[in-house]
């Protein structure tokens, strides 16, 4: 159990505040596209196509990819502990504490956003 | 035409304009990225004032949107190489436009009021094809310098799965061809991951080889494909041309235990070199057995040793945390097994024996001299002072 003092409707403010720039992410595809244009401007140069193609499947993609995905994962973190903070505050009133089940979730995500999925390299 | 045979590569030339616009749209795409997740920061900024816990208890959310930020950046950084190499590309391009249209007139206006018995007409037609090769062989070099550009670009975080781990051609990853050269591809590993708090609590377990719910481990150790066309750069670098590298763990706390295994692998290959040669060929002089013998240790005790270490190195990336000391060595530990496992089962060898037949077949055999001394030197190290360590 944790001693958390959390402002639900606050600290939900700033997730959805957050999660717009996060969709935005979500809904833009001008990265694609820009690539999309740089391999046409390439016409039939094959060695510039083909090393467009290798940035985009290799690197530019899953770069995005993975921004997007750990920006997620923090936004599904807080929400874990909004969550367990407001079923514990119907149940325990002004001193509600968090299990540690729904605590150990939130730093599980962060963890494996931290360690599981991303750069060895930074550890 | 067969008088100009390269006058079609100066046909259907990108237009630099277009490669300059596509290069901006790049960059931008990186800017507009790097704004958001910053806009994104800034509004997570204001956690502290809803959110607040005991000190042991905290999990820090408010710099939470640090990490993404600073992947964005990297992102925006490639695509702003990325912008520089199509620029560039587009000078050259443009920059050698006018002597492409001078070649292609020279060539339109061909043969004018020669004829073919006039000793001009075979001087006109080398003339005009030395214009056009020179502005062939300049355009090829200039897209052939932006390939390589664009290649080269790296991010700190190559993919979605982190970056590849080791060295040599037995990862979880395959090799392919880009561009002519031989490039690494990451391929994540097929086993379910653990989170790094789910892996400690199943530490002992794994100590016992189950995994972290006490079941026993499978592993997916792929099928080598012995007729696969392999020619290996050395390069030491990914498909992203990041350079291969084994976890932290394994440089900082895993040295004295390589050293101690290859130690242990060299002494074996050159035991079984030994036998194998002098029963095949009596005859050899000291001399030429010293030689056959350090070629193979070096090639095939070499070849184990990368398996091994690659073993590892998968294990590793499997365990969330693969970088830190503890990740890194139950990786080294149980590549080990593996490795164990693929001499016992013979892999190991038909591994070896597959370098092997490559060495002898591809590399000239003056540098395979060369090989065989420094592999005899190595043998001596350790069938000599190796032993010493364990009288």
């Amino acid at each position: 159990m944790g001693a958390y003092e959390i402002d639900p409707v606050g600290l939900g403010a700033v997730m959805l505040n957050a999660d717009v720039h996060v969709q935005n992410l979500r809904d833009d595809n001008t990265l694609t596209t820009a690539l999309s244009s740089a391999e046409s401007a390439a016409k039939d140069v094959s060695v510039v196509v083909e090393a467009l193609s290798s940035f985009e499947a290799n690197l530019a993609i899953p770069a995005k990819d993975n921004i997007i995905s750990l920006c997620e994962g923090r936004l599904v973190a807080t929400q874990t502990l909004v969550d367990a903070y407001v079923e514990a505050s119907a149940e325990q009133g002004e001193n509600a504490r968090i299990s540690s089940e729904a605590i150990d979730t939130a730093r599980d995500t962060l963890d494996r956003d931290q360690y599981g999925a991303v750069d060895l390299n930074e550890l | 035409m067969a008088r100009f045979p390269q006058l079609d590569k100066l046909d259907n030339w990108p237009d630099p304009q277009t490669i300059r616009d596509a290069a901006t749209d790049l960059n931008t795409a990186g800017e507009k990225y790097k704004t958001e997740v910053d806009g994104a920061k800034t509004e997570w900024s204001s956690v502290t004032d809803y959110y607040q816990t005991d000190t042991g208890l905290q999990i820090q959310l408010a710099g939470a949107f640090n990490l993404p930020s600073d992947r964005a950046e990297n992102l925006a950084t490639a695509l702003g190489e990325a912008k520089s190499a199509l620029n560039t590309w587009a000078g050259a391009v443009e920059a050698l436009e006018t002597r492409n249209t001078d070649a292609q007139a020279a060539a339109a206006a061909f043969p004018g009021g020669l004829t073919s018995d006039d000793p001009a007409y075979q001087e006109e037609i080398d003339r005009i094809n030395g214009l056009i090769n020179g502005v062939v062989t300049d355009y090829e070099t200039a897209n052939e310098a932006c390939a390589q550009t664009l290649t080269g670009i790296t991010v700190p975080i190559a993919n979605e799965h982190g970056q590849a781990l080791g060295w040599g051609g037995i990862t979880t990853g395959y090799f392919e061809t880009i561009l002519g050269q031989v490039h690494y591809e990451y391929k994540p590993p097929t086993t379910p991951t653990f989170s790094r708090r789910e892996f400690l609590r199943g530490l002992p377990n794994l100590a016992q080889g189950l995994d972290p719910d006490g079941r026993p481990v499978k592993l997916d150790v792929p099928e080598p494909d012995f007729n696969r066309d392999i020619q290996m750069t050395h390069t030491g670098t990914d498909a992203d041309g990041n350079r291969l590298r084994q976890p932290n763990g394994i440089r900082i706390g895993g040295g004295a235990l390589s050293v101690l295994a290859a130690g242990f692998t060299f002494a074996s290959e050159r035991q079984k070199a030994e036998e194998r040669l002098l029963q095949e060929n009596p005859n050899l002089s000291e001399e030429e057995l010293e030689n056959e013998v350090g070629q193979e240790t070096l090639v095939r005790g070499g070849t184990a040793i990368a398996t091994g270490v690659a073993t590892g190195a998968i294990i590793g990336s499997v365990v969330p945390g693969a970088g830190t000391l503890v990740g890194a060595g139950v990786g080294l530990v149980i590549g080990t097994g593996v490795a164990v496992a693929l001499e016992l089962s013979g892999w190991q060898d038909d591994i070896n024996d597959f370098v092997m037949d490559g060495f002898n077949k591809y590399v000239p055999e003056g540098i395979q001299e060369g090989v065989g001394e420094a592999g005899d030197f190595v043998g001596d190290l350790v069938t000599g002072n190796w032993g010493e360590l364990f009288d």
